[in-house]
């Protein structure tokens, strides 16, 4: 593992994109800062801006207006980008799944760019922080 | 509650009334024709002085139904105001220049259902993406889009 | 000149998060646009292709934070097609979990709007205080939000008594936390100066647009559907509607935070009040027919209005969320203000964080993009900085 990996494993920088979610995995993802779950603490710090990101943390089922703006946002990402899809949403958009809204769900949209699925919905704090240590291990193997 | 309520609507609005039926105690339909709207609204709204909660529209067997439901707070009644067509290209005279609040539900009504408003301010777009076809309107029976929409990636 | 500030586009409170465009004129707010369906994801379609049953999962996946409120609206719209009764029990579940939504929903924007002032150490604790309540709700529904626990003619669940006695206790530190913040908030000058006279919502605007919930009470119109129309138990128990007539962003923060400890006087006296008894009536058809049904959400009211023609599924579901008619008052409210306002006059209506994070200012002559949406809150987390230098704090 080069010195970048290491570094960035030590302390992945995430983003949290939403694209047609129902907020309650975007306010989890916000509860993991906060003093119970403090995701910090792993290092993790939430960012503004995308080309800081080494995670994007993406919810929702992919609506027709946002999910282009997904695409884009990885396409600006420094790589390598961790993607994780948080919710049953993301991962395969579950109840909303056939509606005219949407489009292509995450893994199609971002093919083999998905590094973790977190299911749930919403996803507990834990689950997120667990799918987020697990994403990171996937790097040390590299 | 409602006796009063519906007897200030039956003297305010008269002739206008097409149908009137009471569905229980805090419940109230109206039917007018689509020509009294307005008139029908400016009665409700500024007269009676109720609060405008939002619209329906709905496409039902033989064209399209809007509901302008209007709630008292103070007499706990909800009264629907019904306008329907029979029109396969509806159209209604929109109420926003009576009241700002209904700007939204009618640009949605149109987006998703393809009802017109005539005399609405700022007709535009309001939530399906810019890459949706104009003619399709995804809440009118079955699955109109099927077909017609564009796969964006 | 005038500059374009767009802030948005994800908000996803309701089904539509949206993008604002601030007209800017120097420093001062000249026009507003509003542009939403980021997030709409057709649920009105995805209803009348579900049975009268399986509707209430997805309306509470309407908006996460209330997924208490929209399935209340829901089942008591098919009830009032169907004219159902309710026990009473379920109608007091009914009540507990909506009011402990209404907390953690207030408690989250307080927290917000501490954030984008610049006071990190509010939004930490609001948090915080935020998690028992969490709790409460996991330990008696299985959830943390997401609740399932509404159904037609009942409720799906019943609550486990034997927890009372301990989520009692927690309401009673939650009380002690929340008196603190509300002491806080109204004893800060610095907030007195940011907050007062900013983001003025008139009665006759209010009424104009339709404005709903704190929004609307804060501007002395005091409407709240769990008075008007009475549902769940809310006529069973003994609470008051808080009002105030200041129009302004302090008054929607203090209207929320003294709604907080209604709420506590809410659910404390249904679980007090609550017998044992049946929870669910059994509903068996829906008729044909229609039906309304509202229920008060933190932000507002809630509408839904169900279609039935006698089958197992709605013809014609219609939802409308509260923040749908209060996000429009956005144009009454920061026009002739100034920029470091906007972010916490759009934040006090409580349109969730989402759209003022991916906030952007704009130059419209060249479109370059001059200022984001964090050089935003800084800007307004520095007008708290120097206010605060300038008060000796
Ligand atoms: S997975 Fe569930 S909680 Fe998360 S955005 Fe989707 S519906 Fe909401």
């Amino acid at each position: 593992m080069g010195l970048k990996l290491k570094a960035l494993t030590k302390s992945p920088w995430v983003f949290h994109v939403s694209a047609g979610s129902c907020n309650n995995c975007d306010i989890e993802i916000l509860d993991c800062l906060c003093p119970r779950f403090d995701i910090e603490r792993f290092g993790a710090l939430l960012v503004g801006s995308v080309r800081h990101a080494d995670a994007l943390l993406v919810t929702g089922a992919m609506n027709r207006k946002s999910a282009m703006r997904v695409k884009k946002l990885y396409d600006q990402a420094p790589k390598p980008c961790l993607v994780l899809a948080i919710g049953t949403c993301a991962c395969d958009q579950g109840i909303f799944r056939g509606s005219y809204a949407l489009t292509t769900p995450l893994d199609e949209l971002l093919p083999g760019a998905v590094t973790a699925y977190v299911p749930g919905c919403p996803p507990k704090p834990e689950a997120i922080i667990s799918g987020l240590v697990k994403a990171l291990q996937t790097l040390q193997d590299k | 509650m409602s006796e009063k309520l519906v007897h200030d609507l039956t003297a305010r609005l008269g002739a206008m009334i097409r149908e009137l039926s009471v569905k229980n105690e805090r419940r109230v339909y109206v039917e007018v024709a689509p020509d009294d709207l307005r008139q029908a609204v400016r009665v409700i709204f500024e007269e009676m002085g109720a609060r405008y909660a939002t619209a329906t529209g709905m496409q039902v067997q033989d064209g399209f139904e809007v509901l302008h439901h209007f709630v008292f707070d103070s007499q706990r009644v909800v009264v629907s105001l019904r306008v329907s067509t029979e029109s396969e290209e509806p159209e209604f005279d929109s109420i926003t220049p009576l009241i700002t609040g209904a700007e939204f539900i009618e640009r949605e009504m149109r987006d998703l259902l393809g009802i017109q408003f005539k005399g609405h301010p700022n007709p535009k777009r309001l939530i399906l993406s810019d890459d949706w076809p104009d003619d399709v309107y995804p809440l009118r029976r079955g699955r109109p889009w099927e077909g017609k929409v564009r796969k964006q990636v | 000149m005038t500059t374009i500030v767009p802030i948005g586009p994800f908000h996803p409170l309701l089904e539509e998060p949206e993008l604002f465009r601030l007209h800017v004129d120097g420093e001062t707010v000249v026009d507003i646009e509003v542009e939403i369906g980021w997030n709409h994801r057709g649920i009105e379609k995805i209803c009348e292709t579900k049975t009268f049953d399986q509707v209430p999962f997805v309306v509470e996946r309407i908006c996460g934070i209330c997924s208490a409120c929209h399935p209340t609206a829901y089942v008591q719209a098919v009830e009032d097609l169907a004219d159902i009764e309710v026990p009473e029990r379920a109608l007091y579940i009914r009540s507990v979990i909506t009011e402990l939504e209404r907390l953690h929903s207030h408690l989250l924007w307080l927290g917000l709007a501490g954030h984008f002032l610049g006071y990190n150490t509010v939004f930490m604790w609001a948090w915080k205080y935020r998690e028992p309540v969490l709790d409460i709700c996991e330990e008696l529904t299985g959830n943390r939000n997401n609740y399932a626990m509404l159904k037609v003619g009942g409720v799906r669940r019943d609550l486990d008594e034997s927890l009372f006695p301990s989520v009692l206790e927690r309401m009673d530190d939650l009380d002690k936390h929340l008196n603190m913040l509300v002491g806080a908030v109204t004893d800060d000058p610095v907030l007195h100066a940011r907050l007062k006279g900013v983001g003025i919502l008139t009665p006759e605007a209010a009424r104009a647009y339709g404005a709903l919930g704190p929004t609307v009470r804060a501007s002395g119109i005091p409407i709240d559907v769990r008075r008007d129309h009475p549902y769940a138990a809310y006529d069973l128990v003994d609470w008051d509607v808080i009002s105030v007539d200041s129009c302004d962003v302090y008054g929607r923060a203090v209207v929320r935070l003294l709604e907080c400890l209604e709420s506590v006087k809410i659910i404390r006296r249904c679980l007090d009040q609550m017998r044992p008894g049946e929870i669910d009536s059994g509903v068996k058809e829906i008729p044909p027919g229609e039906g309304i049904g509202h229920a008060e959400a933190p932000r507002g009211e809630t509408f839904h209005y169900v279609r039935s023609d006698g089958t197992n599924r709605p013809i014609r579901h219609k939802a409308r969320a509260p923040t749908y008619m209060n996000l429009p008052t956005c144009r009454a409210t920061t026009v002739g203000e100034s920029i470091t306002d906007a972010t916490i006059i759009l934040a006090s209506v409580d349109p969730c964080y989402s759209c003022t994070e991916r906030m952007g200012v704009y130059d419209a002559s060249t479109g370059q993009k001059a200022l984001d949406g964090k050089q935003l809150i800084k800007l307004s987390q520095e007008k708290t900085r120097q206010l605060r230098e300038e008060m000796g704090e």
